[in-house]
């Protein structure tokens, strides 16, 4: 008979475990990480009897645990995803509330400090309106100054967060360790049985990790144990080792934290490679997020201090003083060098000295950039856009320093040091641009709302042409950034200018420093043309134009033919020599040089040389001829004497009063000296003819009976200085005559210059004076000769707002990113990128909470204790443990009455 | 499914927090009645409403600039209407003066009244705004424009500056009227002259020339447009020559202070001790401001002569001639007042609509509305009371309290 005790009591037992497990079930009903677990019931072996196989009870081949490593994987992956947009979230939707806030965002304090522009436009002197102007300002300025130090605190937040999360990380990686040795032992102590709670324990701890950073398990075999990587293959655990992790400060910015792992003993960074969970949601924020809100915003900064400083130069403030600086200067020396920084990790010696120096604040971007120096030898450098392999710009270093190149907006100067490969910069144009912007202005006289210069129409005048009040376009020269002569001494212009028409269709511009005796400007400005139909600009508005000016010495000679009358001037010699130019011309964008010929042929006229120039572009010639005739010997008076200018015979009348009062009205009236645009000016004592074309002047006295003593002297009169001795003289007897050559007033636009072959009309390398004065004005209408205006320093011009007018025009005027954002668009669109980067991490949370939700529920639904289901099972093992007890007691009264049976 | 037991929780306090979040949300926008809380609620949205704002700000701005340039306008018109009834009287008077009837001593009386009435008008063109700023004189507000010289007459310190304000994105209105343009640049019947000293003259105290007159009209209509240079060659010789072209009217002529200098026509003193190469210009020009205008009449009068009684009707008919000049000058100077005032009034009502248009965007995009916010509330309160109770029944059961 099989044992029916033994077959009871195996029930007995194994349902004793079961019960045990159904209890430990109900127990940890609550444990995180827990999984249910059953007792696997199994038959034990039969015995073969005569009649079959006959059980022998039941046994607990195992406990189970009710898991999934791919559910439990998956949850792992859901909880990184989680807790990485969480971190996002978190950090962006603080940013997010401080930019966009009408009391902590910039919006409302740039608004306020332009409307005080605009106040001070309205009333200028008033000193109220110009207090609120800077306290306004400074408003404006420490609302950049508080938003930048926000923003600079979360970075430092965000250390910390991150310190806490390589100590967690590094605190689970330890526990993980000390889990697998364990399990290792207790594996092959179970002799095929599975320490369950150590599974548990050691699956709770690698989710807790997930919630860090994102990590890949792979089991290492049969011993039970997993290794752990992060990052792009970075070992996290080895069976029963762990790789600590720190936190160092960057070398490239001692501000912020870097993550470090530290692998066989030495420390590598991996903050770029670890992804996934806090850490990587916090890096990654920061890296992109928030670098670039800071330097967005530092932008705007840069571009209102540069925009709002030209500007205000351009002024002229309350005391008669032009504008200077409005707000700190943002090429100052300390901020140019803090916007590169060496990387710590350098060889030695650190040396090097850099700086970024900002030329165009439009063009800037708000990237930050790496300088490297990746060989092959010490002088290849490459700049990428910061965190990209993107080169910006490629290059060599020269042997002499200062050197730099010029991208984006921004000079990059190597000023001195020992550049080596493997050396690296950060370059951090607009970083600092929110942090280091100043009210430079203390006084509120100091603010510059007018315009320096005015003009006036003479009252004299008789024509309706009219000047308008002017604009100002430089104080210093742009190419140079010196200051431009006009504006040397303060308060006053150097020197005053006036416009004097000297026909309906020609001015010139003359120095009226002293009002008796206007002097020619240098580089002169004589014999301009006008257009009484259209605006007439009368300054050039090209920094780079020069002017060369030629007057032929040796302007005169004399003996040139006697002309035989007639219309048509005969062959003159001026006594101009040949000459062949080299034109050369610098394309200021390439920089690269083409040259072309300009052939002179000898005694050509002024004015032939100047139309020879002007074809070639960018070249604007003026010519014009001024002669003097004096000393007029009649030698007997009353028969008449007589002239040939240029052909033209020109008679004085019998009796004559004034031969050079008669001379001048005869030349005036003359309708073909009119269409070569010869006139006259006599003062009673000596003639000036002028050609205003540029002609030779051709003078002969007619000889004749009676006339034969009869002389005149002809000079050729130094166009730049009509008050000083002429160039040259010549006595002109009768049957004489003499040719005089013009001036030429050659206008080269910026990078062009020229070379001659010979020393005669222009010298061998003319060096061009520059004609540029930083000012504009137009003159429109019909002008009379004689019409004069007056281009003066706006002295007292305490009720000006010109340049009020222009300051508050800037909030419109596209300012940043090239041109096409004003200054509260560019901070719009930091808050909408912002915006949207909160936006997009609040739907990734999320989806990512109901992803995670979703693994966690189908790890519940296996792995999880539901209290009716084992309170089902209680009942259910406790009716077998009973049944099997019964078995042991029918048992016992079988063997019972055997025993009765034999009594 | 199996459900866990934890699951059974967990799952039923979350959707109540769900709820709750959502309601909280609806409540807060509801409570301060803007439907974009932060950007993160609608990126676009924000910027925009950020920008209308901004938009909202400037037209305001724009109102304030153009409620102070109507105001400065309206002072300057009032001010040219003054001035235009003081030309008026003294036009009568230079009407009654012409009556033959009266003697020396009617026309002494008839002086003294215009003498009074120029001053007045001097006071009213030297009028200052609230801020003591002078209105007339350009961009010179902190310098009188109309002051008396050495020789007794008035002369103009301002220039011929105008202040603009900005009405509109882009557009600039003048808000002033310079002086210069409505009392001195007058178109007079004949040609006549000022005079000035040269900056650069070194006799302190400096030499003065008087304002002069035109003695031989036909004399220096002959000379005009020519322009007048006297440089002293001495202390006490000067020479008179043509500015442009040099040629000498009276060559070191000796000098002494107050005697009349005639040359080309024209009549003018110089006082003082000027500096060898100090200079004087007599510029020549066919305008004359209102004073000088009114000036000349105060002279013929008090130079009446009863032999030069035709003479002084010449004058006088000039003196009306001038004075209507003027007159129309400054109707000039107030109808392009009252043009740049229609000017303001246009654009006003135009920022008014602006504004009001802007308000409406702005509305629609940032308010919010209220019934489906309020239905919204309440259906979420009902679907949180839902849950509440759901939750209770059934984290109640359990078999447990049936074995």
């Amino acid at each position: 008979m099989p044992d029916l005790i033994g077959i009871g009591l195996s029930g007995l037992k194994a349902h004793q475990t079961a019960l045990s497990v159904t209890g430990n079930n109900v127990s940890n009903t609550n444990t995180p990480g827990y999984s249910r677990q059953e007792a696997v019931f199994v038959d034990s072996n039969s015995i073969l009897t005569g009649s079959g196989y006959v059980g022998q009870g039941a046994n607990t081949a195992t406990i189970r645990r009710n898991a999934e490593e791919f559910i439990t994987e998956q949850v792992r992956a859901d909880t990184t995803v989680y807790h990485e947009r969480d971190a996002v979230l978190t950090q962006a939707e603080s940013v997010d509330n401080l930019l966009a806030s009408t009391t902590t965002g910039l919006t409302p304090a740039l608004s306020s400090f332009f409307k005080a522009f605009q106040g001070g436009a309205d009333d200028p002197t008033s000193i109220p309106q110009r207090q609120l102007l800077l306290t306004q300002t400074e408003g404006l300025v420490s609302r950049f100054h508080a938003l930048d130090s926000r923003l600079t605190a979360q970075m430092e937040n965000i250390d910390v967060d991150i310190s806490a999360s390589v100590s967690a990380i590094n605190s689970l990686s330890q526990s993980l360790a000390e889990l697998n040795s364990s399990i290792a032992i207790a594996v092959g102590a179970g002799n095929g049985d599975m320490p369950n709670n150590l599974l548990d324990a050691r699956d709770e701890a690698l989710r807790e990790l997930s919630e860090y950073v994102n990590v890949a398990v792979f089991p290492t075999g049969s011993d039970g144990q997993v290794n752990v990587f992060v990052g792009n293959g970075q070992p996290l655990v080895l069976g029963g080792a762990a790789n600590q992790v720190a936190t160092t400060a960057s070398p490239t910015n001692s501000e912020k934290l870097e993550v470090v792992m530290m692998i066989n003993g030495r420390s590598q960074i991996v903050s770029s490679e670890v992804t996934g969970g806090r850490l990587g949601g916090l890096l990654d924020f920061r890296e992109n997020e928030l670098t670039s809100a800071i330097n967005d915003l530092g932008r705007v900064a840069i571009v209102l201090s540069d925009t709002v400083n030209k500007q205000h130069s351009l002024g002229m403030d309350l005391e008669d003083n032009l504008g200077g600086l409005f707000f700190r200067d943002i090429n100052e020396d300390f901020l140019m060098q803090s916007r590169v920084v060496s990387n710590s990790l350098n060889e030695p010696p650190q040396d090097q000295s850099l700086h970024v120096e900002i030329i165009d604040s439009a063009s800037l971007t708000a990237y930050d950039y790496d300088l490297k120096f990746e060989g092959p030898s010490n002088s290849d450098y490459t700049l990428f856009k910061a965190g990209t392999n993107e080169v910006i710009a490629k290059g060599i270093l020269p042997d002499v320093y200062p050197a730099g190149i010029e991208v984006e907006g921004f000079r990059l100067q190597f000023n001195e040091g020992t550049f080596k490969v493997g050396d690296r910069f950060v370059v951090k144009p607009t970083h600092n641009g929110a942090e280091t912007i100043e009210l430079e202005i203390d006084r509120v006289e100091s603010i510059a709302l007018a315009s320096p210069i005015r003009a006036d129409a003479n009252l004299g005048n008789t024509g309706n042409a009219s000047i308008n009040l002017g604009t100002m376009l430089d104080v210093e020269n742009p190419l140079t950034n010196v200051t431009l002569p006009m504006f040397g001494t303060e308060g006053q212009l150097s020197p005053p200018l006036e416009i004097e028409f000297v026909s309906e269709t020609r001015f010139r511009v003359v120095d009226v420093s002293d009002p008796s005796n206007p002097a020619p400007l240098s580089p002169p400005m004589n014999n301009l043309l006008y257009n009484p139909s259209v605006t007439n600009t009368i300054f050039t508005s090209d920094p780079g134009e020069t002017r060369v000016s030629a007057m032929g010495d040796d302007a005169l000679q004399v003996n040139a033919p006697v002309p035989t009358g007639g219309a048509t001037p005969p062959p003159v010699v001026n006594g101009y020599g040949a000459q062949d130019l080299t034109v050369l011309k610098r394309d200021p964008e390439t920089g690269v040089v083409s040259s072309e010929f300009v052939s002179i042929a000898g005694n050509s006229s002024a004015k032939d040389i100047a139309e020879e120039l002007q074809q070639v572009q960018g070249i604007q010639a003026n010519a014009y001829t001024h002669v003097r005739l004096d000393n007029f010997v009649d030698a007997d008076n009353g028969t008449d004497m007589g002239f040939v200018i240029n052909g033209e015979t020109i008679t004085i009348p019998l009796l004559s009063t004034s031969i050079q009062d008669d001379l001048a009205r005869l030349v005036n009236e003359n309708t073909i000296l009119q269409a070569r645009e010869i006139y006259a000016v006599s003062n009673g004592d000596s003639v000036e003819l002028h050609a205003r074309s540029g002609l030779d002047i051709v003078v002969s006295v007619t000889g004749g009976a009676g006339a034969i003593n009869d002389s005149v002297n002809v000079s050729s009169v130094n166009p730049y200085d009509v008050a000083a001795l002429p160039l040259d003289t010549e006595t002109v007897n009768a049957g004489e005559a003499v040719a005089v050559g013009g001036a030429i007033d050659v206008t080269l636009a910026e990078g062009i210059s020229f070379t001659a072959n010979a020393n005669s009309v222009f010298e061998r390398a003319p060096v061009g004076e520059s004609s540029y004065l930083g000012f504009q004005f137009e003159i429109k209408g019909q002008a009379e000769a004689g019409d004069r205006f007056r281009i003066d320093y706006n002295a007292g011009g305490v009720s000006d707002n010109r340049n009020a007018l222009a300051l508050s025009e800037l909030e419109r005027l596209g300012t940043v990113q090239g041109g096409v954002m004003s200054y509260g668009e560019a901070y719009s669109q930091i808050i909408e990128v912002i915006g949207t980067v909160t936006n997009r991490a609040r739907l990734d949370a999320d989806s990512a909470k109901t992803l995670l939700a979703q693994s966690q529920n189908n790890r519940e639904s296996i792995s999880g204790v539901n209290l009716d289901e084992e309170a089902g099972r209680l009942v259910q093992f406790q009716s077998a443990y009973n049944a099997s007890a019964q078995v042991v007691s029918v048992a016992r009264e079988l063997f019972d009455t055997l025993l009765g049976a034999f009594r | 499914m199996r459900i866990s037991t934890q699951q059974l929780f967990n799952r039923g306090l979350e959707a109540i927090q769900d709820v709750q979040s959502d309601s909280q949300k609806t409540q807060l926008q509801i409570s301060t009645g803007k439907k974009v809380l932060s950007p993160a609620d609608d990126p676009v949205a924000s910027t925009r409403i950020l920008e209308l704002n901004q938009e909202l700000e400037l037209n305001t701005q724009f109102q304030r600039n153009i409620e102070l340039a109507r105001g400065h306008l309206n002072l300057q018109d009032d001010l040219l209407g003054s001035i235009s009834d003081v030309v008026q009287r003294v036009r009568e008077l230079a009407v009654t003066a012409g009556n033959g009837v009266l003697g020396k001593s009617d026309l002494a009386a008839v002086s003294t009244e215009v003498k009074e009435r120029l001053s007045q008008l001097a006071g009213l063109m030297n009028s200052q705004d609230a801020s003591g700023e002078y209105l007339f004189s350009g961009f010179q507000g902190g310098t009188q424009p109309f002051q008396i010289n050495s020789s007794g007459s008035y002369d103009y310190h301002g220039d011929e500056g105008k202040r603009f304000v900005q009405i509109e994105p882009s557009v600039t209105i003048a808000s002033s009227v310079s002086g210069k343009d409505a009392f001195e640049d007058i178109a007079v019947d004949q040609n006549t002259f000022f005079t000035v000293a040269s900056p650069q003259n070194q006799a302190v105290p400096p030499g003065s020339i008087s304002t002069g007159q035109v003695v031989e009209q036909d004399v220096y209509d002959a000379f005009y447009p020519s322009d007048m240079k006297i440089t002293f060659t001495s202390s006490s010789t000067f020479t008179v020559s043509d500015k442009s072209t040099g040629r000498v009217f009276l060559l070191d002529e000796p000098y002494a202070p107050n005697k009349p200098i005639t040359v080309n026509g024209v009549q003018f003193e110089i006082s003082g001790a000027p500096a060898t190469n100090d200079t004087f210009f007599v510029e020549s020009t066919k305008k004359q401001g209102v004073l000088a205008t009114v000036e000349k009449l105060v002279y013929a009068l008090d130079n009446f002569n009863p032999e030069g009684r035709e003479a002084f009707n010449a004058s006088l008919d000039s003196t009306l001639i001038n004075l209507d000049a003027a007159e129309t000058k400054i109707l000039e100077a107030r109808s392009q007042i009252g043009a740049r005032l229609n000017t303001i009034e246009t654009t006003e009502e135009q920022l008014k609509d602006v504004e009001l248009l802007t308000q409406q965007t702005l509305t629609n995009l940032e308010s919010v509305d209220y019934a489906e916010a309020v239905s919204l509330l309440s259906m979420q309160q009902f679907t949180l009371e839902a849950a509440y109770s759901s939750y209770s029944q059934i984290s109640s059961l359990s078999l447990f309290d049936r074995l």
